[in-house]
């Protein structure tokens, strides 16, 4: 059934022509066996995703264009050690979606993670091809030194706190601030203000008797209140008393593996196989 | 003062336990500026084999995704068309909105593509949307977080959250906003009076937009939710007993004068400073209303609205006599503007906002 699919999928490219309607869509290399992504909605979907987790330093990172790949940033990982799943060598490059095109803009896809060169990471890589990373969904945990504990911090700058059914949970105050973006700026943050409730006493006819407010107040059109950027205060050993490390978390990704009959393994796509960067096939929602 | 808790004490015996700092917005700065998008208007094109009419679910969350987005930012969005290709192309400078398989968007329920000029002088030259085909495009439950991509409203949150980083917000994880970076980490809804619709940006996510160049225009007055920001940047249900993070049993049996606490939450996502009263009511209608007098209070608090803030905030109600035995009253929460602040200006008393939370008292 599968094959048939693929097949479909092929000739639809290879004729530009499927139903009636011109496709355009382009496959960087041979489209047979392609093994797409399921939507990912929970732990067990993850898992059933899972090729590995690894541990892995990201030595370098460098830039690469290809017409159908489009432009990708390179991390070259070294001392890669494989915590679960399926065998690695202990190098290995992650063609990353983002770079430069030739007209020297720069593009990016919104929800993939942003790396640090020189940093230790905790990844969970695909068992299936992908168009704009190997590693799924934003399970890409830098491993941060915090008051004498190792911890794993997600790319929202949060650190992993547990695995629940829903996902790997990061329940601590942010602990870092997300990186920029080559090229373009770095990402700033800011914090609204703290604001009071005040309970209300109640009148003698039973309509609420309110402390008095200073009355509100309409703005200039003209005042843009700009914040100060914000810098999270260092994180302490009580922000990072319930995270968990390493072998915890794998551990626990373990155990929901084996909850579910899964063996995380098999495949790995070390380039992207489905549709080229520049056009992406639409599907009409179910009624 | 010790006069006027007791009296408290004494009548609705209702407490702001603890204010939480609201998190923030997040935005790309070149050169100190923040990164914001060439064109003004955007034109967003729905890709006509996806969605075909606005009158469809998924049409309708783009037809929010549009309304909302115009309210910072010039958005117009074309009829669909229906004899469009089944793809939309990436670098041909189009804005494109589309459902597409789960597969293209490595398996997200939501991906935009996004084109830059370099620093200096950076914009968003072309911003293509992406929602997963198998989102539930229906309106959501404003009792509810969203925590998944199978509930209803996770269509129209993705979109909308997606059409954030179209505009040039970034994830803002510890805020009570539609930018937060997934679902699971619990998307907050907005009560529907103002808007007809929970799915709005909050006030940080207004914040961010105002940084951006998104000056808002013809927004409410304020907003209430039934989901608040507690410990951590962690999104919690009225429904939810603080002290334990669990929800209530539901419906919750409850006496007079029992004490019991909920989260509780409003802001205002304008320029305009407020204040505002919170009513909590228990009654026997599951729609929510901010007409004064209806239902049992169960406590009323002032919150000064600064501009582009939330408040969220653990209270503590006692409970009053509520009736029958065995009644199932349904907690809501009504916001009422203090006064009319600008003389002559847009604020009515018919802009205020209620939201209906998941927790139902069962009366003694």
């Amino acid at each position: 059934m599968r094959t048939w699919r693929v097949l479909g999928i092929a000739l639809c490219a290879g004729l530009m022509a499927c139903g009636g309607r011109e496709t355009g869509v382009r496959f960087p290399g041979a489209t047979t066996g392609l093994l797409r992504p399921q939507r990912l909605d929970s732990l067990a979907t993850v898992i059933r995703q899972l090729n590995a987790i690894v541990l892995a330093d990201v030595r370098d990172i460098s830039t690469d264009y290809d017409r159908c790949e489009g432009p990708r940033t390179v991390l070259h990982l070294a001392g890669v050690k494989v915590l679960l799943g399926g065998a690695h060598p202990d190098t290995m490059q992650l063609r990353l979606f983002g770079g430069s095109l030739p007209n020297n803009r720069y593009v990016e896809m919104s929800e993939s993670p942003r790396y640090m060169l020189g940093r230790r990471y905790v990844l969970f890589l695909f068992n299936r091809d992908w168009r704009f990373s190997p590693v799924i969904s934003d399970h890409a945990f830098r491993v941060e030194p915090i008051a004498g504990r190792e911890v794993l911090v997600a790319p929202n700058g949060k650190a992993v706190t547990g695995v629940s059914d829903r996902a790997v949970e990061t329940e601590t105050r942010m602990l870092f601030v997300p990186e920029g973006l080559p090229g373009i700026g770095t990402v700033s943050m800011s914090p609204t203000p703290v604001v009071a409730f005040t309970p209300c006493g109640v009148n003698p006819d039973g309509t609420p008797n309110c402390p008095r407010l200073p009355a509100s107040s309409p703005v200039s059109n003209e005042f843009f209140p700009v914040p100060e950027p914000w810098t999270p205060k260092p994180p302490t050993r009580e922000d990072v008393a319930s995270t968990l490390g390493i072998d915890d978390l794998v551990r626990r990704i373990d155990a929901a593996a084996r909850a579910i009959g899964v063996t995380p393994g098999g495949y790995f796509a070390s380039r992207p196989r489905l549709e080229c960067w520049d056009a992406s096939p639409t599907r009409e929602p179910a009624k | 003062m010790t006069r006027s808790i007791l009296k408290h004490v004494a009548l609705w015996g209702a407490f702001a336990l603890a204010t939480v700092r609201v998190g923030g917005y997040s935005v790309l700065r070149c050169d100190r500026v923040a990164v914001r998008p060439l064109p003004n208007p955007i034109v967003l094109r729905p890709n006509g084999c996806a969605i075909k009419d606005f009158g469809s679910p998924v049409g309708r969350s783009a037809s929010i995704l549009a309304r909302e987005g115009s309210t910072y930012w010039k958005t117009l969005m074309p009829q669909p068309n229906v004899a469009d290709a089944c793809l939309i192309t990436h670098g041909d400078g189009t804005w494109d909105l589309a459902t597409v398989d789960a597969g293209a968007i490595d398996g997200l329920a939501g991906g935009t593509f996004k084109q830059y000029e370099q620093c200096p002088d950076s914009h968003i030259v072309e911003a293509d949307i992406m929602v997963d085909y198998q989102l539930n495009f229906d309106q959501s439950d404003q009792r509810t977080f969203l925590n998944s991509p199978t509930m209803a409203g996770a269509g129209r949150h993705a979109m909308l959250h997606e059409y954030g980083h179209a505009l040039g917000l970034q994830h803002a994880d510890d805020a009570f906003a539609v930018m937060r970076s997934k679902m699971t980490l619990k998307a907050p809804m907005g009560g529907t009076n103002n808007s007809g619709s929970p799915h709005y940006f909050f006030a940080d996510d207004a914040f961010g937009l105002l940084q951006i160049g998104g000056i808002p225009r013809n927004l409410p007055n304020f907003y209430v939710s039934a989901q608040a920001l507690v410990n951590n940047g962690q999104i919690a249900n009225a429904s939810d007993n603080p002290a334990t993070g669990m929800p209530y049993s539901n419906p919750l049996a409850v006496h007079t004068n029992q004490l019991i606490t909920f989260v509780a939450n409003a802001g205002v996502h304008s320029w305009w400073s407020r204040n505002i009263t919170l009513r909590a009511y228990a009654d026997s209608s599951a729609e929510c209303t901010p007409l004064p007098g209806v239902g049992v209070t169960l406590g009323v608090f002032v919150v000064p609205l600064s501009q582009f803030a939330t408040a969220s905030s653990v209270v503590m109600v006692k409970i009053p006599p509520l009736g029958p035995s065995g009644q199932l009253l349904n907690v809501h929460f009504a916001g009422t503007l203090i006064g009319s602040p600008i003389p002559g200006g847009p604020e009515t008393r018919g802009w205020d906002d209620c939201a209906t939370t998941g927790l139902r008292l069962q009366a003694p």
